[in-house]
């Protein structure tokens, strides 16, 4: 039913309030007020309802613009198309308030629910200037996220301040629905609100404050570079002014060498890799390096990876470049024998970015002289420090030239990067660490356990993290042994540390499964382990050390001896049978002790100290002096005897089993 | 917020045509759905692959520069930027909008790039899977493409849905407001407008969209038909709605009866905003459809007026069953 304003009986509106009014006369009070929740109401329908699809009209040609300034990521027409929609839906709003207030006394909200706008001072109608200041102020409450709208609940008459401003009030026509004056509740409840806006203010005032005298500050430092990717990388710009053998004419090309190198020694990532390529490819420019560095790049994808080195030779068939190509393939496919081959061919003209790629490749499979011989070759560059000292130290830690390992971390540790230092620390730390916690404050553990801290993510290398389980562990045997004061260098009983609060860690993943299955302290969990073939070299040995330290069954170690003696000759296979060795011997299986420390012997890498000395031991307790005089004479050939052995004079038993037993060998001989 | 409650939904006995258009979609969706979103995984897997989509972009590049007047200026300027500079990104958005643009389909085949030859077989290997892949998409097969328009598939079109929400949707409104007019004109009757609105809805799109590869899906076309019929009828008279006023005190939520063409009002409009406000390479909703199918519904609910006007029929039945009030009573 349509309801006539000359329906309502609204007494007429006093010009002002009387003299001495007091809240309490509230019951005598004229005014049939507008309830703020009904004009909350009202609002909701006028803007919500009747004008939102007006209002996605009159937005629609700017977010046309704004969406195609997306697409091209035009941020200047985004923000102009947005400024422009949103004055747009402000002069619709405009226009509908402020033409319905005028000629009808209310909004289409407001009209529905019976609420009409009248001037204060008793005039028939709004006029068109007091509908629009109302409308502007109403608008400027809006912006100031209505917080002047709660004066609805505070004002006598119940007028915020639009409605104060513009000498409006807002009635009913519904007598039922007209508002009291506020109540005291409610006047209370708005102070509260403007004192907490208020201290909201201030801080963000401050806060903003603050803030800017940083930014000025920091603007009158030499701005930070700009982020553009259309710019090739800076590191390989850097790179050309001091590499070696670069020539004018071909600066291109040898752009594009020297982010191969940089990107094999991981000094640049891919993405830099790949603009330097797209570039050429934009201009056109199509050569076998191109090929072969877009392998490079794709080398995640390797279908597409193939099909760029099988392009290359298509260019340059005897190039480098070519067989480079080929040796990748090689190396895709495991066929390592033709990887040396056809290394050992192209070797003393091989590019840097080659040198460096092989000799990555051949650390990764523990093959140290390999290595040896690409390291050897490559310039002496600061830029590429942080890969060659890591790889030097690995490559002399390999050939058990401790010593010369441990002296060249010391030397040239001041120079490195954190993460190239971490790298260093790490594998030292983790091979010192392998058999024994003695070394466990040596100075690469305690790099470490500073580092760790230092370099983001750094637990989610795999020799790290793997360093960083055996320091965990030695440490806990360190805090065991001072608990119940004993030696503390005795050999770990296996199960007797919690794991659990190195689960919170964020290692490696496979390092979390092997932490895991130690946590859960079963030792078929940790053999379960050895049965995954997609584990990595490390943490199969590591795995493979634990259970055997964990054996006590020699069937049971016999089985992990047969399958050591089919892994790979590498130093893991090495450290590996030393422990298998040092096991025997524990449990008194000379012979099988024996028999490991030959095939170790028959692979020729370079026997430590404690392994000879063990097989001098262990060819002793079998009666057999020929094995052990062997055994010596190794011994002797790469290791100083003892001062008490050399003397040859009768001395009281030694501690030592070692000592006692060339005793005897030297005194069947006298 | 305010939405048409009308009457409710009838049950099946009362309304049957309109009960199995619903099922026939419902089955139709169900039996997609699983394979549909298998291959859609598998078109993902492709157009993410990086030399792919930027190759594709390239190409697409080039193509834009040799056919400069069928683009707007905003896809010639990112075509320009991808051919000159290293901006991968615009290069694989590029590459993903190719995949919306007919004509550059169409010509695919006839397509050269010079550079990265490599690269060149990889988008062409790639490129024939995706069109594998897309002919066994349901929606390829049963959606309407511009450059395959059949009469089958301006039918099919209409049952096909790309998820549960864009279902849900349509059925929502398709149940409340053909279940309310199959009681005026019977199920024949929702049944011809269900399916003529879906026609002209697909002819609007046809002609509104140019050369857009993206199939049209969805039953919006004739959901919009329906319900403009449903408001050309009961023009005169006020259908009950539903609303809350977002106030949580009594008197601000509840039932109104309102003028049933204030919902085709409202949803014309916000149809033509759609419309307006989105550009077509963008793909996403097809406005241009659901304004045909509104088109559609309120032309077919003239002519029935008319009809039942010169025949001296009355408009609606005498016993309306669904509960409406008339706008203007007697004496006012």
């Amino acid at each position: 039913m349509v309801i006539r304003d000359d329906e309502n009986n609204i007494t007429d509106v006093p010009e002002k309030l009387p003299d001495g009014f007091r809240e309490s006369d509230h019951l005598s009070h004229q005014l049939a007020m507008a309830s703020p929740f009904d004009r909350a109401a009202a609002v909701v329908i006028d803007h919500f309802i009747i004008l939102m699809p007006f209002i996605y009209l009159v937005v629609a040609p700017f977010q046309y613009r704004m969406k195609e300034a997306a697409i091209v990521s035009d941020q200047m027409q985004m923000s102009y198309s947005f400024v422009l929609a949103f004055f747009a839906v402000l002069v619709l709003l405009f226009t509908y308030q402020t033409i319905c207030i005028w000629l009808w006394g209310a909004t289409i909200g407001k009209y529905l629910l019976g609420l009409r706008v009248k001037g204060i001072f008793g005039e028939k109608r709004v006029r068109l200037f007091q509908a629009f200041v109302r409308t502007v102020f109403w608008s400027l409450s809006c912006l100031f996220l209505g917080i002047p709208f709660l004066a609805s609940f505070s004002n006598l008459m119940r007028r915020p301040l639009h409605d104060r401003i513009a000498d409006t009030t807002v009635l009913t026509l519904r007598r039922e629905r007209q508002a009291a004056v506020p109540s005291y509740q409610e006047r209370s409840m708005v102070r509260g609100v403007y004192w907490a806006c208020g201290v909201f203010l201030s801080i963000l005032f401050l806060t903003a404050l603050m803030t800017g005298r940083d930014y000025l500050i920091s603007e009158s430092e030499p701005l930070a570079r700009l982020e553009d990717d259309e710019l090739l990388c800076d590191e390989v710009a850097e790179a050309q002014m001091d590499w070696p053998g670069e020539t004018a004419t071909e600066s291109e090309t040898n752009r594009l060498e020297i982010a191969m190198a940089l990107f094999a020694s991981g000094s640049v990532d891919r993405k830099c890799l790949q603009y330097e390529v797209e570039y050429l490819t934009l201009n056109k420019k199509e050569s076998a390096l191109v090929y072969l560095a877009k392998s490079f790049v794709y080398s995640d994808q390797s279908e597409l990876s193939e099909m760029y080195l099988n392009k290359v030779c298509e260019f340059a068939k005897d190039s480098h470049e070519c067989r480079l190509s080929e040796i990748v393939l090689h190396v895709s496919n495991d066929d390592w024998d033709l990887v040396s081959t056809n290394f050992d061919y192209d070797i003393n003209n091989a590019p840097i970015y080659t040198l460096i790629w092989a000799t990555r490749q051949f650390l990764d499979r523990q093959e140290y002289q390999s290595a040896k011989k690409f390291i050897d070759r490559l310039p002496d560059m600061k830029l590429l420090s942080d890969f060659m000292v890591p790889a030097r130290a690995k490559i002399l830690w390999g050939l058990r030239e401790v010593d010369a390992a441990k002296g060249l971390e010391l030397a040239a540790y001041s120079t490195l990067s954190e993460e190239a230092k971490l790298d260093v620390s790490s594998f030292l730390c983790y091979e010192e660490l392998w058999n024994s916690c003695e070394n466990r404050e040596s100075r690469s553990c305690k790099n470490l356990t500073t580092l760790v801290e230092k370099v983001d993510d750094s637990l989610s290398d795999l020799k790290t993290s793997l360093a960083f389980l055996r320091k965990w562990e030695c440490d806990q045997v360190k805090a065991q042994s001072e608990a119940r004061n004993l030696g503390q260098n005795q050999i770990t009983l296996p199960n007797v540390f919690d794991y659990e609060p190195l689960l919170s860690q964020p290692l490696h993943p496979d390092v979390r499964m092997l932490v895991g299955a130690l946590s859960d302290k079963k030792l078929e969990d940790i053999s379960e382990l050895l049965k995954d073939d997609t584990l990595e070299d490390d943490i199969s040995s590591e795995v493979s050390r634990r259970m055997i330290t964990r054996l006590n069954s020699v069937g049971a170690l016999e089985l992990l001896s047969q399958d050591w003696a089919l892994h790979r000759r590498n130093l893991n296979w090495i450290k590996t049978g030393e422990t298998l060795f040092h096991k025997y011997l524990q449990l008194k299986e000379y012979e099988k002790g024996l028999h490991v420390l030959d095939e170790i012997a028959k692979a020729g890498f370079k026997i430590s100290q404690k392994l000879i000395e063990g097989g001098v031991v262990a060819a002793m307790r079998l009666k057999q002096e020929g094995r052990a005089r062997v055994w010596l004479e190794e011994y002797s050939r790469h290791y100083p005897l003892p001062f008490l052995i050399q003397s040859k004079d009768r001395q009281p038993a030694s501690e030592s089993e070692f000592v006692g037993d060339v005793l005897k060998l030297q005194r069947g001989g006298q | 917020m305010i939405f048409p409650l009308l009457n409710g939904v009838y049950s099946f006995a009362r309304v049957p045509i309109t009960w199995t258009l619903f099922f026939i979609n419902l089955i139709i969706y169900l039996y997609t759905a699983g394979i549909s979103e298998h291959v859609q995984i598998e078109l993902e897997q492709v157009l993410k692959d990086e030399v792919y989509s930027t190759t594709q972009g390239l190409l697409f590049a080039g193509y834009i520069e040799d056919h400069k007047s069928r683009y707007p200026a905003s896809l010639q300027k990112l075509a320009n930027n991808s051919l000159t500079s290293l901006d991968l990104d615009h290069r694989r958005l590029l590459g993903t909008m190719a995949m919306r643009d007919a004509s550059f389909l169409a010509d695919a085949d006839q397509l050269k790039m010079t550079g990265d030859a490599v690269a060149f077989s990889w988008w062409k290997k790639k490129f024939t899977e995706l069109e594998d892949l897309r002919d066994s998409h349901p929606s390829y097969k049963l959606g309407l493409v511009h450059s395959d328009a059949s009469l089958s598939q301006m039918i099919s079109y209409q049952f096909m849905h790309s998820g549960m929400s864009h279902f849900l949707g349509n059925m929502i409104f398709f149940l409340l407001f053909a279940s309310n007019l199959e009681l005026i004109i019977g199920g024949l009757g929702v049944l011809v407008v269900y399916l003529l609105s879906g026609l002209f809805a697909a002819l609007v799109f046809l002609l509104a969209s140019e050369s857009s590869a993206v199939p049209l899906i969805g039953a919006s076309g004739a959901v919009s038909g329906v319900m403009a019929m449903f408001c050309v009828l009961m023009w005169h008279r006020s259908v009950r709605y539903i609303f809350f006023l977002f106030i949580p005190r009594r008197g601000f939520s509840g039932f109104i009866f309102l003028p049933a063409w204030l919902t085709l009002l409202l949803w014309f409009l916000s149809d033509l905003a759609g419309h307006w406000g989105s550009p077509s390479e963008l793909g996403g909703v097809a406005y241009a459809a659901h304004l045909g199918g509104e088109m559609g519904g309120v032309l077919i609910g003239v002519i029935v007026l008319l009809t039942r006007y010169l025949m001296g029929q009355p408009i609606l039945p005498e016993k309306l069953p669904i509960v409406t009030k008339p706008i203007f009573t007697q004496g006012q």
